[in-house]
């Protein structure tokens, strides 16, 4: 069984070698527009599949459906605004049906924007109608309410189609999918993290494993805050992991670089429909999914799977898992009797201190492969 | 920029849905809006019959596979 893409078409927007030279050409004569590295990484997304049935940024008619409905014009189940936003001088200058240069900001063109719309919106109803808040503190409604007046709409055709860094590690829904079907997965769960594994996230993998023929790991690459770890460490802890510890003809370790928006909610929908578009037939959500401080609700990221139309990905909604003296192993409050003065959760903060000190973390809560292993990386926290 | 030439017919009609319209300043606008629809449209269309939703040709999947083996994915 192959999982068809969300919209029912995979999107491919990458111009091929010969066409991106003659492109880049014809980037130099159109008004270059630069945008940040997050911005970058939405555009390669969009180009690559990864986002589709997006084809590019949203026109005003995809952007209001979505903010109020979840929902692009066509009907097709959508979370999130995908937007690029430009200040009023910007887009005084800019005509619809114009060709526009998108650059990095060292003037590396990145891809052609053929802009199709330009519109207003209004911020507050946005970030209350996405993230449940009008609060700043909320970093995605921040974002929204640091972005500029103006959004452009229209496809995207990418010029750059680079990997870096870890090019090795990144994978396209075109690669993912012929990878899954060459390896004879049916079903793929994938799972989603920004952490280094410890044992609690190796259970629920496991979990998913018992229930489909593949994992598919899939870190978030990318900013992150201080205090987490860095890509590499994750990235070198997980390789270990589908090298040593998973069946190797079971595991698939992968990158995703992607902006966390921390919609909650919202955001396990995109998650699980980035998911489904690299392959996934299958997706974990746990408690607190994509959350940030206590703005959603402990279920309300599984919850809202049951108000929606069926996406096509079965999600598999997990509880927290941790070490219980009682069980002798990992559980969830599903399956422990215990009281909780015999479960340990694993705790970042713990895990976090102690590895910066050079301690091992205790082996019933980290493999103590894995906890050498980022000892002896030495630097392996965001500063 | 390019220039077209339309009748000064159809321009006149255009001229007037643009007046109508609260999103179009002027003719260019429109009718370049209208034609990015039909680019659009054309370049979904080839899209989807070029990709089969998440096909790909013969020569693409040999390059995927070549990728894949050289990063360790494939044996």
């Amino acid at each position: 069984m192959s999982l068809e893409p969300h919209g029912n078409i995979l999107i491919n927007r990458v111009l091929k070698p010969e066409d991106a030279i003659k492109m880049t050409e014809v980037a130099k004569g159109l008004r270059p527009l630069v945008i940040d590295e997050e911005l970058v990484k939405d555009v390669k997304n969009i180009a690559r599949g990864v986002y589709s049935p997006l084809s590019g940024f949203m026109v005003k008619e995809d952007f209001e459906r979505v903010v109020s409905e979840m929902k692009l014009a066509d009907g097709t189940v959508w979370p999130i605004p995908f937007v690029l936003d430009v200040n009023e001088e910007t887009a005084n200058e800019i005509s619809i049906g114009e060709q526009i240069a998108l650059v990095e900001e060292n003037g590396n063109p990145v891809a052609v924007l053929n802009v199709r719309d330009k519109y207003i919106y209004e911020d507050g109803h946005v970030a209350k109608q996405v993230f449940g808040t009008i609060e700043d503190d909320h970093p995605g409604v921040k974002m929204i309410y640091d972005m500029e007046d103006y959004l452009l709409g229209g496809d995207i055709e990418l010029i750059d189609n680079s990997k870096e860094p870890f090019n090795e590690y990144n994978l396209d829904p075109l690669e993912t999918r012929l990878l899954f079907k060459e390896k004879g997965w049916e079903t793929v769960v994938g799972f989603q993290t920004r952490n280094a594994p410890h044992r609690a996230h190796e259970y629920i993998q496991r979990i998913g494993l018992e229930v489909t023929d593949g994992l598919f790991i899939n870190p978030v690459i990318g900013k992150k805050k201080t205090g987490d770890f860095q890509d590499g460490a994750i990235l070198k802890a997980y390789t270990y992991m589908v090298n040593e510890i998973f069946p190797r003809d079971r595991s698939v370790l992968s990158i995703l670089p992607l902006k966390m928006r921390y919609a909650g909610p919202r955001e396990a929908i995109l998650h699980a429909i980035i998911r489904k578009n690299f392959g996934c037939t299958h997706f974990i959500v746990g408690r607190d999914h994509a959350g940030v401080a206590d703005y959603y609700g402990t279920y309300e990221a599984q919850e809202i799977f049951d108000t929606i139309e069926d996406i096509g990905v079965t999600i598999l909604k997990l509880e927290h898992s941790f070490h219980c003296k009682g069980c002798e192993t990992v559980a969830t409050s599903k399956t422990c009797a215990h009281d909780n003065e015999l479960r340990t959760p694993p705790s970042g903060t713990v895990i976090r201190k102690l590895l910066q000190a050079g301690e091992p973390v205790p082996a019933e809560i980290m493999r103590p492969e894995i906890s050498q292993l980022l000892i002896d990386l030495g630097d392996i926290f965001v500063k | 920029m390019a220039q077209v030439q339309l009748s000064d017919e159809l321009y006149k009609h255009l001229e007037q849905f643009a007046n109508e319209s609260d999103e179009f300043s002027t003719v260019d606008e429109y009718v370049a809006y209208i034609l990015q629809q039909v680019v659009d449209k054309k370049k979904s269309t080839q899209q989807a019959e070029g990709q089969q939703d998440g096909t790909y040709s013969k020569d693409d999947e040999d390059k995927i596979r070549e990728r894949l083996k050289n990063l360790g994915y494939l044996d």
